[in-house]
Protein backbone atom coordinates (compact mmCIF):
# COMPACT_ATOMS: atom_id res chain seq x y z
CA UNK A 1 0.00 0.00 0.00
CA UNK A 2 1.04 3.50 -0.74
CA UNK A 3 -0.28 6.84 0.45
CA UNK A 4 0.62 9.87 -1.58
CA UNK A 5 0.29 13.35 -0.09
CA UNK A 6 -2.83 12.49 1.83
CA UNK A 7 -4.48 15.40 3.64
CA UNK A 8 -7.47 15.65 5.93
CA UNK A 9 -8.70 18.76 7.73
CA UNK A 10 -11.40 18.80 10.38
CA UNK A 11 -13.43 21.80 11.42
CA UNK A 12 -13.75 22.03 15.18
CA UNK A 13 -15.43 24.90 17.04
CA UNK A 14 -14.93 27.16 14.05
CA UNK A 15 -11.23 26.36 13.68
CA UNK A 16 -9.57 24.23 11.04
CA UNK A 17 -7.42 21.42 12.35
CA UNK A 18 -5.03 19.72 9.95
CA UNK A 19 -5.28 16.16 11.24
CA UNK A 20 -3.28 14.71 8.36
CA UNK A 21 -1.02 17.14 6.55
CA UNK A 22 0.25 15.84 3.19
CA UNK A 23 1.47 12.49 4.41
CA UNK A 24 3.12 9.97 2.12
CA UNK A 25 4.11 6.50 3.23
CA UNK A 26 4.31 2.98 1.89
CA UNK A 27 4.16 -0.56 3.22
CA UNK A 28 5.81 -3.41 1.33
CA UNK A 29 4.36 -6.94 1.13
CA UNK A 30 5.14 -8.82 4.36
CA UNK A 31 6.43 -5.68 6.03
CA UNK A 32 5.24 -4.37 9.39
CA UNK A 33 5.34 -0.64 9.73
CA UNK A 34 4.90 0.95 13.14
CA UNK A 35 3.12 4.28 13.34
CA UNK A 36 3.70 6.10 16.63
CA UNK A 37 2.95 9.52 18.05
CA UNK A 38 1.14 11.33 20.83
CA UNK A 39 -2.64 11.39 21.14
CA UNK A 40 -4.20 13.68 18.61
CA UNK A 41 -1.20 13.53 16.26
CA UNK A 42 -3.42 12.22 13.47
CA UNK A 43 -2.32 8.58 13.37
CA UNK A 44 -5.82 7.14 13.74
CA UNK A 45 -7.22 9.58 11.19
CA UNK A 46 -4.50 8.58 8.74
CA UNK A 47 -5.37 4.91 9.28
CA UNK A 48 -9.06 5.58 8.73
CA UNK A 49 -8.31 7.53 5.58
CA UNK A 50 -6.13 4.67 4.30
CA UNK A 51 -8.96 2.23 4.99
CA UNK A 52 -11.40 4.65 3.30
CA UNK A 53 -13.46 4.92 6.49
CA UNK A 54 -12.88 8.68 6.53
CA UNK A 55 -13.03 10.82 3.41
CA UNK A 56 -9.73 12.49 2.52
CA UNK A 57 -9.50 16.06 1.24
CA UNK A 58 -6.72 15.39 -1.20
CA UNK A 59 -4.08 12.83 -2.05
CA UNK A 60 -4.18 9.26 -3.23
CA UNK A 61 -4.25 5.82 -1.62
CA UNK A 62 -2.93 3.01 -3.77
CA UNK A 63 -3.60 -0.58 -2.77
CA UNK A 64 -1.87 -3.35 -4.67
CA UNK A 65 -1.23 -1.03 -7.62
CA UNK A 66 -4.79 0.23 -7.77
CA UNK A 67 -5.87 3.74 -6.82
CA UNK A 68 -8.68 3.25 -4.30
CA UNK A 69 -9.01 6.91 -3.28
CA UNK A 70 -12.23 7.56 -5.17
CA UNK A 71 -13.84 4.13 -5.23
CA UNK A 72 -17.40 3.77 -4.00
CA UNK A 73 -20.07 1.15 -3.35
CA UNK A 74 -19.33 -2.34 -4.64
CA UNK A 75 -15.87 -1.47 -5.90
CA UNK A 76 -14.88 -0.12 -2.50
CA UNK A 77 -16.30 -3.21 -0.76
CA UNK A 78 -14.07 -5.36 -2.95
CA UNK A 79 -11.04 -3.52 -1.49
CA UNK A 80 -11.83 -4.99 1.89
CA UNK A 81 -10.87 -8.40 0.55
CA UNK A 82 -7.33 -7.02 0.50
CA UNK A 83 -7.42 -4.64 3.44
CA UNK A 84 -8.85 -5.21 6.91
CA UNK A 85 -8.68 -3.28 10.14
CA UNK A 86 -8.61 -4.15 13.86
CA UNK A 87 -9.53 -1.46 16.37
CA UNK A 88 -8.68 -0.84 20.01
CA UNK A 89 -12.10 -1.77 21.39
CA UNK A 90 -12.94 -5.24 20.09
CA UNK A 91 -16.45 -5.19 21.55
CA UNK A 92 -17.32 -2.26 19.29
CA UNK A 93 -16.55 -4.47 16.26
CA UNK A 94 -19.28 -6.98 17.07
CA UNK A 95 -23.05 -6.79 17.34
CA UNK A 96 -23.65 -7.43 21.07
CA UNK A 97 -26.78 -9.51 20.35
CA UNK A 98 -25.24 -11.74 17.71
CA UNK A 99 -22.93 -14.67 18.47
CA UNK A 100 -19.30 -14.44 17.41
CA UNK A 101 -19.86 -17.27 14.92
CA UNK A 102 -22.81 -15.50 13.27
CA UNK A 103 -20.73 -12.32 13.03
CA UNK A 104 -17.97 -14.21 11.25
CA UNK A 105 -20.36 -16.06 8.92
CA UNK A 106 -21.88 -12.74 7.90
CA UNK A 107 -18.49 -11.55 6.63
CA UNK A 108 -18.21 -14.63 4.42
CA UNK A 109 -21.70 -14.27 3.01
CA UNK A 110 -21.14 -10.56 2.40
CA UNK A 111 -18.08 -11.41 0.35
CA UNK A 112 -19.73 -14.43 -1.21
CA UNK A 113 -17.03 -16.81 -0.07
CA UNK A 114 -17.72 -20.54 -0.29
CA UNK A 115 -20.91 -22.57 0.11
CA UNK A 116 -22.77 -22.49 3.42
CA UNK A 117 -21.10 -25.74 4.49
CA UNK A 118 -17.64 -24.47 3.62
CA UNK A 119 -18.32 -21.21 5.47
CA UNK A 120 -18.78 -23.03 8.76
CA UNK A 121 -15.46 -24.76 8.24
CA UNK A 122 -13.75 -21.48 7.41
CA UNK A 123 -15.11 -19.86 10.56
CA UNK A 124 -13.93 -22.78 12.67
CA UNK A 125 -10.46 -22.62 11.09
CA UNK A 126 -10.29 -18.86 11.59
CA UNK A 127 -11.18 -19.20 15.28
CA UNK A 128 -8.64 -21.96 15.74
CA UNK A 129 -5.93 -19.95 13.99
CA UNK A 130 -6.25 -17.26 16.68
CA UNK A 131 -6.24 -19.82 19.47
CA UNK A 132 -9.98 -19.84 20.17
CA UNK A 133 -11.82 -23.10 20.61
CA UNK A 134 -14.73 -23.60 18.18
CA UNK A 135 -17.22 -23.31 21.06
CA UNK A 136 -16.44 -19.58 21.21
CA UNK A 137 -18.40 -19.26 17.98
CA UNK A 138 -21.58 -19.90 19.97
CA UNK A 139 -20.92 -17.19 22.52
CA UNK A 140 -22.02 -13.57 22.61
CA UNK A 141 -19.31 -10.87 22.64
CA UNK A 142 -20.28 -9.91 26.20
CA UNK A 143 -19.35 -13.41 27.42
CA UNK A 144 -15.77 -13.02 26.21
CA UNK A 145 -12.82 -11.37 27.94
CA UNK A 146 -11.12 -8.45 26.21
CA UNK A 147 -8.30 -10.67 24.96
CA UNK A 148 -10.66 -13.33 23.64
CA UNK A 149 -12.81 -10.74 21.89
CA UNK A 150 -9.74 -9.11 20.33
CA UNK A 151 -8.69 -12.52 18.99
CA UNK A 152 -12.16 -12.95 17.54
CA UNK A 153 -11.85 -9.51 15.89
CA UNK A 154 -8.52 -10.58 14.37
CA UNK A 155 -10.06 -13.88 13.23
CA UNK A 156 -12.81 -11.95 11.50
CA UNK A 157 -10.38 -9.53 9.89
CA UNK A 158 -8.36 -12.45 8.54
CA UNK A 159 -11.34 -14.49 7.26
CA UNK A 160 -11.14 -12.96 3.81
CA UNK A 161 -7.37 -13.51 3.70
CA UNK A 162 -6.42 -9.85 3.37
CA UNK A 163 -2.91 -8.84 2.35
CA UNK A 164 -2.83 -5.80 4.63
CA UNK A 165 -4.00 -5.55 8.22
CA UNK A 166 -4.27 -2.15 9.92
CA UNK A 167 -4.10 -2.52 13.71
CA UNK A 168 -5.06 0.67 15.55
CA UNK A 169 -4.02 0.26 19.21
CA UNK A 170 -5.21 -3.33 18.86
CA UNK A 171 -3.46 -4.53 22.01
CA UNK A 172 -3.37 -1.44 24.20
CA UNK A 173 -6.41 -2.44 26.27
CA UNK A 174 -4.94 -5.88 27.00
CA UNK A 175 -2.64 -6.97 29.79
CA UNK A 176 0.95 -7.91 29.10
CA UNK A 177 0.57 -11.68 28.70
CA UNK A 178 -2.48 -11.45 26.42
CA UNK A 179 -0.75 -8.71 24.44
CA UNK A 180 2.27 -10.97 23.96
CA UNK A 181 -0.04 -13.83 22.88
CA UNK A 182 -1.67 -11.60 20.22
CA UNK A 183 1.74 -10.37 19.10
CA UNK A 184 2.90 -13.97 18.62
CA UNK A 185 -0.21 -14.64 16.58
CA UNK A 186 0.36 -11.61 14.34
CA UNK A 187 3.99 -12.56 13.83
CA UNK A 188 3.00 -16.08 12.82
CA UNK A 189 0.45 -14.77 10.31
CA UNK A 190 2.94 -12.29 8.94
CA UNK A 191 5.61 -14.95 8.50
CA UNK A 192 3.27 -17.65 7.16
CA UNK A 193 0.88 -15.63 4.98
CA UNK A 194 3.14 -12.73 4.06
CA UNK A 195 0.65 -10.39 5.69
CA UNK A 196 1.61 -6.71 5.73
CA UNK A 197 0.75 -4.88 8.93
CA UNK A 198 0.35 -1.21 9.74
CA UNK A 199 0.76 -1.26 13.50
CA UNK A 200 -0.42 1.87 15.29
CA UNK A 201 0.44 2.17 18.95
CA UNK A 202 1.57 4.62 21.56
CA UNK A 203 3.76 1.92 23.12
CA UNK A 204 7.20 2.46 21.60
CA UNK A 205 8.68 -0.69 23.11
CA UNK A 206 5.90 -2.78 21.60
CA UNK A 207 6.36 -1.22 18.17
CA UNK A 208 10.12 -1.72 18.45
CA UNK A 209 9.59 -5.44 19.09
CA UNK A 210 7.08 -6.06 16.29
CA UNK A 211 7.98 -3.69 13.46
CA UNK A 212 10.94 -3.49 11.12
CA UNK A 213 10.30 0.16 10.32
CA UNK A 214 8.86 2.98 12.42
CA UNK A 215 7.24 6.25 11.35
CA UNK A 216 6.76 8.97 13.95
CA UNK A 217 3.83 11.32 13.50
CA UNK A 218 3.42 14.75 15.05
CA UNK A 219 0.83 17.45 14.29
CA UNK A 220 -0.40 15.60 11.23
CA UNK A 221 3.00 15.01 9.65
CA UNK A 222 5.50 12.20 9.56
CA UNK A 223 8.49 13.79 11.26
CA UNK A 224 10.82 10.82 11.25
CA UNK A 225 10.91 7.34 9.80
CA UNK A 226 13.48 4.61 9.48
CA UNK A 227 14.54 1.16 10.64
CA UNK A 228 12.99 0.43 14.06
CA UNK A 229 16.24 -0.05 15.94
CA UNK A 230 17.67 3.16 14.54
CA UNK A 231 14.64 5.36 15.34
CA UNK A 232 14.64 4.08 18.94
CA UNK A 233 18.40 4.09 19.55
CA UNK A 234 19.33 7.23 17.59
CA UNK A 235 16.23 9.40 17.30
CA UNK A 236 16.80 12.47 15.16
CA UNK A 237 13.65 14.56 15.44
CA UNK A 238 13.08 16.45 18.72
CA UNK A 239 9.58 15.03 18.99
CA UNK A 240 10.82 11.45 18.78
CA UNK A 241 13.34 12.31 21.49
CA UNK A 242 10.59 13.81 23.64
CA UNK A 243 8.43 10.69 23.21
CA UNK A 244 11.34 8.46 24.16
CA UNK A 245 12.47 10.53 27.12
CA UNK A 246 8.91 10.66 28.52
CA UNK A 247 8.61 6.92 28.38
CA UNK A 248 8.24 5.30 31.78
CA UNK A 249 10.11 2.04 31.41
CA UNK A 250 11.12 -0.68 33.77
CA UNK A 251 14.74 0.37 33.48
CA UNK A 252 17.83 -1.76 33.08
CA UNK A 253 17.88 -3.37 36.50
CA UNK A 254 14.51 -5.10 36.17
CA UNK B 1 1.90 5.22 62.15
CA UNK B 2 -1.21 3.08 61.91
CA UNK B 3 -2.86 1.91 58.72
CA UNK B 4 -5.19 4.10 56.73
CA UNK B 5 -6.66 1.12 54.92
CA UNK B 6 -6.70 -2.46 56.04
CA UNK B 7 -8.25 -5.29 54.10
CA UNK B 8 -8.72 -8.54 56.01
CA UNK B 9 -9.35 -11.84 54.17
CA UNK B 10 -11.80 -10.14 51.83
CA UNK B 11 -14.11 -12.34 49.79
CA UNK B 12 -16.44 -11.03 47.11
CA UNK B 13 -19.03 -13.02 45.20
CA UNK B 14 -20.96 -12.28 42.04
CA UNK B 15 -23.67 -14.88 42.33
CA UNK B 16 -21.85 -18.18 42.68
CA UNK B 17 -18.61 -16.90 41.21
CA UNK B 18 -16.10 -16.02 43.91
CA UNK B 19 -14.13 -13.15 42.41
CA UNK B 20 -11.99 -12.36 45.46
CA UNK B 21 -10.91 -15.42 47.41
CA UNK B 22 -9.65 -14.04 50.71
CA UNK B 23 -7.35 -11.11 50.10
CA UNK B 24 -5.51 -9.08 52.73
CA UNK B 25 -3.42 -5.95 52.47
CA UNK B 26 -2.67 -2.81 54.41
CA UNK B 27 -1.77 0.69 53.39
CA UNK B 28 -0.33 3.50 55.50
CA UNK B 29 -0.96 7.20 54.85
CA UNK B 30 1.19 8.60 52.06
CA UNK B 31 2.13 5.20 50.65
CA UNK B 32 1.52 4.04 47.11
CA UNK B 33 0.48 0.47 46.41
CA UNK B 34 0.59 -0.91 42.87
CA UNK B 35 -1.74 -3.70 41.88
CA UNK B 36 -0.97 -5.79 38.79
CA UNK B 37 -2.38 -8.94 37.24
CA UNK B 38 -4.29 -10.29 34.26
CA UNK B 39 -7.66 -8.73 33.39
CA UNK B 40 -10.45 -10.49 35.23
CA UNK B 41 -8.25 -11.38 38.22
CA UNK B 42 -10.29 -9.18 40.57
CA UNK B 43 -8.28 -5.95 40.75
CA UNK B 44 -11.20 -3.69 39.87
CA UNK B 45 -13.55 -5.65 42.13
CA UNK B 46 -11.18 -5.03 45.04
CA UNK B 47 -11.28 -1.25 44.53
CA UNK B 48 -15.06 -1.27 44.12
CA UNK B 49 -15.47 -3.32 47.30
CA UNK B 50 -13.39 -0.79 49.26
CA UNK B 51 -15.60 2.06 48.01
CA UNK B 52 -18.81 0.13 48.69
CA UNK B 53 -19.60 0.40 44.98
CA UNK B 54 -19.79 -3.23 43.87
CA UNK B 55 -21.80 -3.70 40.71
CA UNK B 56 -25.27 -5.19 41.06
CA UNK B 57 -25.15 -8.84 42.06
CA UNK B 58 -21.84 -8.38 43.86
CA UNK B 59 -21.55 -8.75 47.63
CA UNK B 60 -18.85 -9.06 50.26
CA UNK B 61 -19.14 -12.68 51.39
CA UNK B 62 -16.35 -12.66 53.93
CA UNK B 63 -13.67 -10.54 55.56
CA UNK B 64 -13.58 -6.84 56.29
CA UNK B 65 -12.48 -3.48 54.93
CA UNK B 66 -11.22 -1.07 57.60
CA UNK B 67 -10.69 2.63 56.88
CA UNK B 68 -8.82 4.36 59.72
CA UNK B 69 -9.63 1.36 61.86
CA UNK B 70 -13.39 1.45 61.24
CA UNK B 71 -15.12 -1.50 59.66
CA UNK B 72 -16.82 0.03 56.61
CA UNK B 73 -19.65 -2.52 56.75
CA UNK B 74 -20.84 -0.80 59.96
CA UNK B 75 -20.83 2.69 58.44
CA UNK B 76 -24.21 4.19 57.47
CA UNK B 77 -25.04 4.83 53.81
CA UNK B 78 -25.12 8.59 54.45
CA UNK B 79 -21.68 8.53 56.05
CA UNK B 80 -20.27 6.37 53.25
CA UNK B 81 -21.53 9.00 50.81
CA UNK B 82 -19.63 11.68 52.77
CA UNK B 83 -16.46 9.59 52.90
CA UNK B 84 -16.54 8.97 49.15
CA UNK B 85 -15.18 11.93 47.29
CA UNK B 86 -13.74 13.87 50.21
CA UNK B 87 -11.81 11.19 52.14
CA UNK B 88 -11.51 8.41 49.58
CA UNK B 89 -12.09 8.58 45.87
CA UNK B 90 -12.14 6.14 43.00
CA UNK B 91 -11.11 6.87 39.48
CA UNK B 92 -12.92 4.38 37.29
CA UNK B 93 -11.21 2.40 34.57
CA UNK B 94 -13.76 3.59 32.07
CA UNK B 95 -13.65 7.38 32.47
CA UNK B 96 -17.17 7.62 31.06
CA UNK B 97 -18.37 6.05 34.33
CA UNK B 98 -17.06 8.98 36.36
CA UNK B 99 -19.31 11.43 34.56
CA UNK B 100 -23.00 11.86 33.92
CA UNK B 101 -23.36 12.04 30.12
CA UNK B 102 -26.12 14.66 30.25
CA UNK B 103 -24.28 17.36 32.20
CA UNK B 104 -21.23 19.45 31.40
CA UNK B 105 -17.90 18.50 32.93
CA UNK B 106 -17.73 21.84 34.76
CA UNK B 107 -21.11 21.38 36.40
CA UNK B 108 -20.06 17.97 37.69
CA UNK B 109 -16.84 19.31 39.17
CA UNK B 110 -18.80 22.04 40.95
CA UNK B 111 -21.34 19.54 42.27
CA UNK B 112 -18.62 17.31 43.66
CA UNK B 113 -16.82 20.17 45.32
CA UNK B 114 -19.91 21.81 46.79
CA UNK B 115 -21.38 18.61 48.15
CA UNK B 116 -18.23 18.05 50.19
CA UNK B 117 -17.20 21.54 51.26
CA UNK B 118 -18.01 25.20 51.05
CA UNK B 119 -16.33 26.73 48.05
CA UNK B 120 -17.30 29.94 46.30
CA UNK B 121 -17.85 29.46 42.60
CA UNK B 122 -14.70 31.45 41.79
CA UNK B 123 -12.57 29.56 44.25
CA UNK B 124 -13.81 26.26 42.91
CA UNK B 125 -13.24 27.23 39.29
CA UNK B 126 -9.70 28.35 40.09
CA UNK B 127 -8.93 25.02 41.76
CA UNK B 128 -10.41 23.05 38.90
CA UNK B 129 -8.68 25.01 36.14
CA UNK B 130 -5.36 24.67 37.93
CA UNK B 131 -5.75 20.91 38.27
CA UNK B 132 -6.76 20.48 34.62
CA UNK B 133 -3.78 22.49 33.45
CA UNK B 134 -1.44 20.39 35.57
CA UNK B 135 -2.71 17.41 33.61
CA UNK B 136 -1.92 19.14 30.33
CA UNK B 137 -5.51 20.00 29.49
CA UNK B 138 -4.60 23.31 27.96
CA UNK B 139 -7.97 24.98 27.60
CA UNK B 140 -9.76 24.35 30.90
CA UNK B 141 -12.66 26.70 30.07
CA UNK B 142 -13.46 24.76 26.93
CA UNK B 143 -13.17 21.41 28.75
CA UNK B 144 -15.47 22.56 31.54
CA UNK B 145 -18.12 23.70 29.06
CA UNK B 146 -17.99 20.37 27.23
CA UNK B 147 -20.18 17.34 27.67
CA UNK B 148 -18.33 14.07 28.26
CA UNK B 149 -18.99 12.78 24.71
CA UNK B 150 -17.30 15.87 23.26
CA UNK B 151 -13.90 14.93 24.73
CA UNK B 152 -11.44 12.35 23.42
CA UNK B 153 -10.76 9.25 25.53
CA UNK B 154 -7.45 10.63 26.71
CA UNK B 155 -8.95 13.99 27.68
CA UNK B 156 -11.84 12.36 29.51
CA UNK B 157 -9.42 10.09 31.38
CA UNK B 158 -7.46 13.12 32.58
CA UNK B 159 -10.67 14.94 33.56
CA UNK B 160 -11.74 11.86 35.57
CA UNK B 161 -8.34 11.77 37.28
CA UNK B 162 -8.65 15.48 38.10
CA UNK B 163 -12.14 14.88 39.52
CA UNK B 164 -10.83 12.07 41.74
CA UNK B 165 -7.97 14.25 43.00
CA UNK B 166 -9.72 17.63 43.29
CA UNK B 167 -10.71 17.26 46.97
CA UNK B 168 -7.27 15.99 48.02
CA UNK B 169 -8.61 12.72 49.45
CA UNK B 170 -6.68 10.69 52.02
CA UNK B 171 -7.05 7.63 49.83
CA UNK B 172 -7.07 7.64 46.04
CA UNK B 173 -8.00 4.43 44.22
CA UNK B 174 -6.93 4.76 40.59
CA UNK B 175 -8.00 2.04 38.15
CA UNK B 176 -5.81 2.21 35.01
CA UNK B 177 -5.46 6.01 35.30
CA UNK B 178 -3.14 6.37 32.30
CA UNK B 179 -4.14 3.59 29.87
CA UNK B 180 -5.52 5.98 27.21
CA UNK B 181 -2.64 8.46 27.44
CA UNK B 182 0.43 8.75 25.27
CA UNK B 183 3.90 8.63 26.79
CA UNK B 184 4.22 12.38 27.25
CA UNK B 185 0.88 12.91 28.98
CA UNK B 186 1.23 9.67 30.94
CA UNK B 187 4.44 10.98 32.49
CA UNK B 188 2.60 14.16 33.52
CA UNK B 189 -0.33 12.25 35.04
CA UNK B 190 2.05 10.07 37.05
CA UNK B 191 3.88 13.17 38.26
CA UNK B 192 0.61 14.78 39.39
CA UNK B 193 -0.48 11.72 41.36
CA UNK B 194 2.88 11.58 43.09
CA UNK B 195 2.72 15.30 43.81
CA UNK B 196 -0.65 14.76 45.50
CA UNK B 197 0.98 12.15 47.69
CA UNK B 198 4.03 14.31 48.45
CA UNK B 199 2.05 17.46 49.25
CA UNK B 200 -1.07 16.12 50.92
CA UNK B 201 -0.01 12.69 52.14
CA UNK B 202 -2.61 10.94 49.97
CA UNK B 203 -2.27 7.17 49.99
CA UNK B 204 -2.82 5.66 46.55
CA UNK B 205 -3.76 2.24 45.25
CA UNK B 206 -2.96 2.20 41.54
CA UNK B 207 -3.94 -0.51 39.08
CA UNK B 208 -1.98 -0.48 35.87
CA UNK B 209 -0.96 -2.88 33.17
CA UNK B 210 2.06 -0.68 32.56
CA UNK B 211 4.76 -2.23 34.71
CA UNK B 212 6.80 0.94 34.14
CA UNK B 213 4.12 3.09 35.76
CA UNK B 214 3.91 0.72 38.72
CA UNK B 215 7.70 0.63 39.07
CA UNK B 216 7.86 4.42 39.02
CA UNK B 217 4.99 5.10 41.42
CA UNK B 218 4.56 2.29 43.89
CA UNK B 219 6.32 1.72 47.21
CA UNK B 220 4.85 -1.76 47.34
CA UNK B 221 3.40 -4.05 44.72
CA UNK B 222 0.78 -6.78 44.90
CA UNK B 223 0.50 -9.31 42.10
CA UNK B 224 -2.98 -10.79 41.76
CA UNK B 225 -3.96 -13.99 40.04
CA UNK B 226 -7.45 -15.53 39.95
CA UNK B 227 -8.79 -13.60 42.95
CA UNK B 228 -5.76 -13.94 45.20
CA UNK B 229 -2.55 -12.08 45.90
CA UNK B 230 0.25 -14.40 44.83
CA UNK B 231 3.18 -12.08 45.47
CA UNK B 232 3.45 -8.98 47.62
CA UNK B 233 6.30 -6.80 48.72
CA UNK B 234 8.55 -3.80 48.16
CA UNK B 235 8.44 -2.73 44.52
CA UNK B 236 12.15 -3.13 43.89
CA UNK B 237 12.22 -6.64 45.31
CA UNK B 238 9.11 -7.91 43.52
CA UNK B 239 9.91 -6.48 40.09
CA UNK B 240 13.64 -7.16 40.00
CA UNK B 241 13.57 -10.53 41.79
CA UNK B 242 10.11 -11.95 41.06
CA UNK B 243 9.65 -15.29 42.78
CA UNK B 244 6.19 -16.46 41.75
CA UNK B 245 6.14 -18.15 38.34
CA UNK B 246 3.17 -15.98 37.35
CA UNK B 247 5.02 -12.75 38.22
CA UNK B 248 7.95 -14.01 36.19
CA UNK B 249 5.69 -14.76 33.23
CA UNK B 250 4.15 -11.31 33.52
CA UNK B 251 7.53 -9.58 33.56
CA UNK B 252 8.76 -11.61 30.59
CA UNK B 253 5.73 -10.49 28.57
CA UNK B 254 6.48 -6.78 28.96
CA UNK B 255 7.94 -5.32 25.74
CA UNK B 256 11.31 -3.61 26.21
CA UNK B 257 12.97 -0.89 24.20
CA UNK B 258 15.93 -3.13 23.38
CA UNK B 259 13.63 -4.93 20.96
CA UNK B 260 13.62 -8.31 22.69
CA UNK B 261 10.55 -10.33 21.81
CA UNK B 262 7.99 -10.40 24.65
CA UNK B 263 7.43 -13.98 25.71
CA UNK B 264 3.85 -15.19 26.02
CA UNK B 265 2.77 -17.84 28.49
CA UNK B 266 0.00 -19.98 27.00
CA UNK B 267 -3.47 -20.32 28.39
CA UNK B 268 -5.73 -18.14 30.47
CA UNK B 269 -6.65 -17.93 34.16
CA UNK B 270 -9.45 -20.21 35.40
CA UNK B 271 -12.84 -18.47 35.25
CA UNK B 272 -14.02 -17.29 38.70
CA UNK B 273 -16.97 -19.72 38.73
CA UNK B 274 -14.53 -22.65 38.69
CA UNK B 275 -13.60 -23.62 42.19
CA UNK B 276 -9.95 -24.46 41.81
CA UNK B 277 -8.68 -26.60 44.65
CA UNK B 278 -4.96 -26.12 44.29
CA UNK B 279 -2.90 -23.20 43.03
CA UNK B 280 -4.82 -21.16 40.42
CA UNK B 281 -1.77 -20.90 38.17
CA UNK B 282 -0.93 -24.64 38.28
CA UNK B 283 -2.45 -25.36 34.86
CA UNK B 284 -0.10 -22.90 33.15
CA UNK B 285 2.95 -23.36 35.35
CA UNK B 286 6.03 -25.18 34.13
CA UNK B 287 7.15 -25.82 37.69
CA UNK B 288 3.84 -27.36 38.73
CA UNK B 289 4.23 -30.39 41.02
CA UNK B 290 1.60 -32.83 42.28
CA UNK B 291 1.30 -31.07 45.62
CA UNK B 292 0.49 -27.76 43.84
CA UNK B 293 -2.83 -29.25 42.72
CA UNK B 294 -3.86 -30.29 46.24
CA UNK B 295 -4.20 -27.14 48.24
CA UNK B 296 -4.20 -23.43 47.58
CA UNK B 297 -1.08 -21.61 48.64
CA UNK B 298 -0.92 -18.85 51.22
CA UNK B 299 1.37 -15.84 51.17
CA UNK B 300 4.47 -16.52 53.20
CA UNK B 301 7.47 -14.28 53.76
CA UNK B 302 10.63 -15.34 51.91
CA UNK B 303 12.63 -12.37 53.08
CA UNK B 304 11.87 -9.10 54.85
CA UNK B 305 9.17 -7.25 52.92
CA UNK B 306 8.66 -9.93 50.26
CA UNK B 307 5.89 -12.51 50.44
CA UNK B 308 4.97 -15.17 47.92
CA UNK B 309 2.29 -17.84 47.67
CA UNK B 310 4.04 -20.69 45.90
CA UNK B 311 5.50 -24.01 46.94
CA UNK B 312 8.13 -23.75 44.27
CA UNK B 313 8.89 -20.06 44.73
CA UNK B 314 12.17 -19.09 43.17
CA UNK B 315 12.83 -22.55 41.68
Amino acid sequence: MECLEVAKTFKKSGRLIKAVDNVSLSIAPGESLGLVGGSGCGKSTLARVMARLTRMDSGRVVLDGRDISRLNGGELRECYRTLQMVFQDPFASFDPRQTIGRGLLEVLSNFNVGSSGQRKDLVRQALESVGLNVEFGGRLPGDLSGGQCQRAAIARALLVRPRLLICDEATSALDAIVQAQILNLLRKLRDEMGLSVLFISHDLALVRAFCSRIAVMHDGRIVESGPAEKVIAQPEHPHTRLLLSSLITLGESV
Amino acid sequence: MSELLRIDSLRVNYGRAEVLKGLSLELRPGRIFGLVGESGCGKTTLLRAVMGLLESGGRISGGRVLFEGRDLSTVSAEEMRRLRGSRMSLMFQNPGESFNPTRTIGRQFLETMRSHGSFSANEAMENISGMLQCLDLKEPERILKSYPYELSGGMLQRAALALAMILKPDLLLADEPTSALDAIVQAQAVKEMMKLRDEFGTAIVVISHSMGVVARMADQVGVMYAGRLVEYGDTGAVLSKPLHPYTRALMAAVPRLDGRWPSATDGAPPPPEHNVRGCGFAGRCQLCAAECLDRSQVLEPVEAGHLVACLRAGC
